[in-house]
């Protein structure tokens, strides 16, 4: 790689000019939030009006949103600048351990683009009330209710039976989708963590009684597990509680996974040299767990986390298309969906486009995290990554001759 | 091996019926039950009691499941509150359609997930191994219920005679009710429903429901498939067989894909529990008469018996597959001993 002077040692520019382009973009669209939220909202014509009218909305998960969306635009350049920054050379041998990952993640083409789409969904989460034409729940023409198509009419992406614009509540729904993977898989995660980590470190009748629990658990089919909580409980919680019950549910439905692996990992890692140091050292259990074991079973969880949180919204959009999710009229992918199937040969838009942006949206994710798994953990993957890394000596050779 | 099988057996009967318990113990935690459905508000409240007794809904849930418990021994599920029919015959009406749907789905999922992953493997690196990843990719990230309802649209569209719902055609309900009609009057019909008929009716309905369910899990037997036979192709015999001159197509088909296909099947069992959820809502979208419809009607009605007995089919269906999986992992490597 060459050497990065004047205008490319600027963040972002650098990923732009030398740097993986793909990432390079999604930095830049990172960066440039606040002005994209500013042409977009003048160019609907929707940015003075959703600003003013924040606090009508309906449900408060959209109202937490929308305060939000005003952060968001400080906060995101700033982070994109950080991310974005140059970092100086190094040779090989004195990289840290997260320096290495960055690198090799920067190889995979597959994970720029998941990256893109990730940091893509975020924009349309946090922009939502800016790059919306609509509200979720604006009746454009109520008395005359009928099906608009794509591209007339003033509906970009045309409209549902109730005259909503499709458009509209599709980056609405990105906020209930995006939610509700991010927190479930969160939990899902933490709580695997702990229990893989207990099970792990402590073995015994400990690691019996938990990992027959996770037999249980695992030998419950999630859907069916689901379909009863949520079919039970949906009459019974408030309706604007129904995203926080979802979000329990899927969380505490989850974690068997992760709790496994962090096992396995943790029953290999407690053998290990420094584990016994930490011992010979009068260390608690604790601290041995918590600073030692823990921060080396990461990489693992943090792959299951990425891929969880695809899997967690094509859940969500499985339970909102059988009528269990969010309640009307907050939007959520799936529940568009099922709003189509019954116009499915009369209005095809109405099940195309949110069907497209759920796989567009688990697509992001799953590259993503398989471009983390590739990165984080090398062992794992085939013959294409042991090229890499004799590809990496030689790089790092060449440049010690030049 | 014989042991271990009826050992795991053994074992996985008081997990079906800590299913049973939980469920049941979750459902008493909401109020109401399903004599809300056939309950005229404007009954004596007397009367309600009475009926309610009769089906022992009177009783806390504990009692309930001992009672269902000392049935169950008998090989009694108990009555549905919802369809006044014996659980077992729903079931045994339901079962077999999801058995056919998830085991049409099963094949399926085999021979397009090896035969797409043998070929990207084989070409690594060409332009078809790279559409066939991001192809796969895509299918790997798809909903099931929109990919079955884009397939809807897309038949509809141009083939509009294709069935798109439900298992039975309609010349064959036709032909159903002219003989039950003839039946009823005590005559004679000369009206016949051929066995070759009606399989060709119910292969019809079977093609969109299979595709919509298999494809997901077919990309990922693919990825699966792709990275087995590349393991292999780096081995040592595979180099000697190509050395000592053995034609390319030989070395492929008897060198590598007996050793990379093998690992493949042990998946099969893993599968199970992504076939059941996904029937759930491919059964939901197509009007496949199985066990998933019966699975959402009986939640929606807070039909318990009829739930309950779902929910236990459908994990000894995922128990069974894992027991699959070891003994597939067995199978394909013997170094694996069970006993």
């Amino acid at each position: 790689m060459p050497e990065s002077r004047g205008v490319s040692r600027l963040p972002i520019v650098h990923q732009l000019v030398h740097g993986p382009r793909v990432i390079g973009v999604a930095l830049l669209l990172a960066f440039l939030m606040p002005p994209i939220a500013l042409v977009f909202g003048l160019v609907s014509g929707s940015l003075s009006r959703h600003i003013e009218a924040a606090r009508g909305f309906g449900s408060w998960i959209l109202d937490v949103w929308n305060v939000l969306a005003i952060k968001a635009l400080v906060v995101s350049p700033a982070v994109a600048i950080w991310l974005g920054w140059p970092k100086a050379k190094r040779p090989r041998e004195g990289k840290s351990q997260w320096t290495l990952v960055r690198e090799r993640f920067v190889r995979s083409p597959m994970a720029h683009w998941g990256l893109l789409g990730v940091v893509f969904l975020y924009l349309l989460l946090f922009l939502a009330p800016f790059l919306a034409p609509y509200g979720y729940d604006y009746l454009r023409d109520p008395a005359n209710l009928k099906l608009v198509g794509p591209l007339s009419d003033g509906y970009l992406l045309g409209s549902d039976q109730y005259s909503r614009d499709i458009y509209s509540r599709i980056i609405y729904g990105s906020r209930i989708s995006l939610t509700i993977g991010f927190v479930a898989v969160g939990l899902s995660v933490s709580l695997g963590l702990l229990l893989g980590l207990l099970a792990g470190f402590f073995g015994g009748w400990v690691d019996f009684t938990l990992m027959r629990f996770v037999d249980y658990l695992l030998s419950i089919p999630r859907l069916v597990l689901l379909l009863v909580v949520m079919a039970l409980f949906k009459d019974v919680v408030p309706a604007e509680f129904r995203v926080h019950l979802m979000v329990v549910i899927l969380g505490i439905t989850g974690w068997m996974g992760t709790c496994r692996i962090v096992r396995s990992e943790v029953l290999s890692l407690k053998e290990r040299d420094f584990v016994q140091a930490g011992r010979a050292l009068g260390y608690s259990s604790t601290r041995i767990m918590l600073r030692h074991v823990a921060p080396n079973c990461l990489a693992p969880v943090i792959v299951a986390a990425t891929l969880g949180i695809g899997a967690t919204i094509l859940v969500e959009a499985s339970l909102s298309f059988l009528g269990l999710g969010v309640p009307e009229p907050v939007p959520s992918w799936g529940k568009m969906v099922a709003d189509g199937k019954e116009y499915i040969t009369k209005a095809w838009w109405m099940t195309v486009f949110p069907g497209f942006t759920i796989v567009a949206a688990v697509l992001a994710f799953n590259l993503l995290g398989d471009g983390l798994r590739d990165a984080l953990d090398p062992r794992s993957s085939g013959s294409k990554k042991i090229r890499i890394e004799e590809m990496d000596d030689e790089e790092t050779s060449s440049q010690e001759a030049a | 091996m014989f042991r271990y099988v009826v050992r795991r057996l053994l074992g996985a009967i008081p997990m079906v019926l800590l299913v049973a318990l939980g469920l049941r113990a979750l459902m008493a935690l909401v109020p109401g039950d399903a004599s809300a459905l056939w309950i005229n508000p404007d009954m004596p409240v007397d009367q309600i009691a009475k009926i309610r007794a009769d089906f022992g809904l009177d009783q806390p849930w504990y009692v309930q499941f001992w009672r269902w418990f000392l049935n169950v021994l008998q090989g009694d599920l108990g009555m549905s509150l919802a369809q006044f029919k014996p659980v077992t015959q729903i079931i045994g009406d339901a079962l077999p359609n999801t058995l056919l749907l998830s085991g049409a789905s099963m094949l399926v999922i085999f021979v397009v997930g090896m035969t797409i992953g043998v070929i990207s493997a084989i070409k690594q690196y060409s332009l078809t191994d790279n559409v066939l990843t991001v192809v796969s990719f895509f299918l790997y990230s798809m909903p099931g219920f929109w990919l079955a309802l884009m397939l809807i649209l897309v038949v509809s569209e141009l083939w509009p005679s294709w069935p798109s719902s439900g298992m039975v055609g309609n010349e064959i309900l036709d032909k159903v009710a002219a003989i039950e009609e003839a039946k009823l009057l005590g005559e004679t019909t000369d009206v016949r429903i051929g066995v070759f008929e009606k399989w060709i009716d119910t292969a019809q309905h079977l093609v969109m429901p299979v595709i919509a369910l298999g494809l997901a899990s077919a990309a990922s037997v693919a990825r699966y498939t792709r990275s087995s036979v590349l393991e292999v192709v780096r081995q040592d015999y595979v180099r000697t067989a190509r050395a000592k001159g053995v034609a390319e197509r030989k070395v492929i088909l008897r060198h590598v894909l007996r050793n990379a296909l093998l690992p493949v099947i042990t998946i099969l069992g893993l599968m199970m529990p992504f076939l059941v959820s996904g029937a759930v809502l491919i059964e939901y979208v197509f009007g496949w008469p199985g066990m998933g419809q019966e699975l959402v009607g009986s939640v929606t009605q807070r039909d318990t018996p009829l739930l309950v007995a779902c929910a236990m089919l459908l994990s000894v269906m995922v128990i069974l597959g894992n027991l699959a999986a070891d003994l597939l992992y067995g199978f394909a490597d013997p170094r694996i001993r069970h006993d």
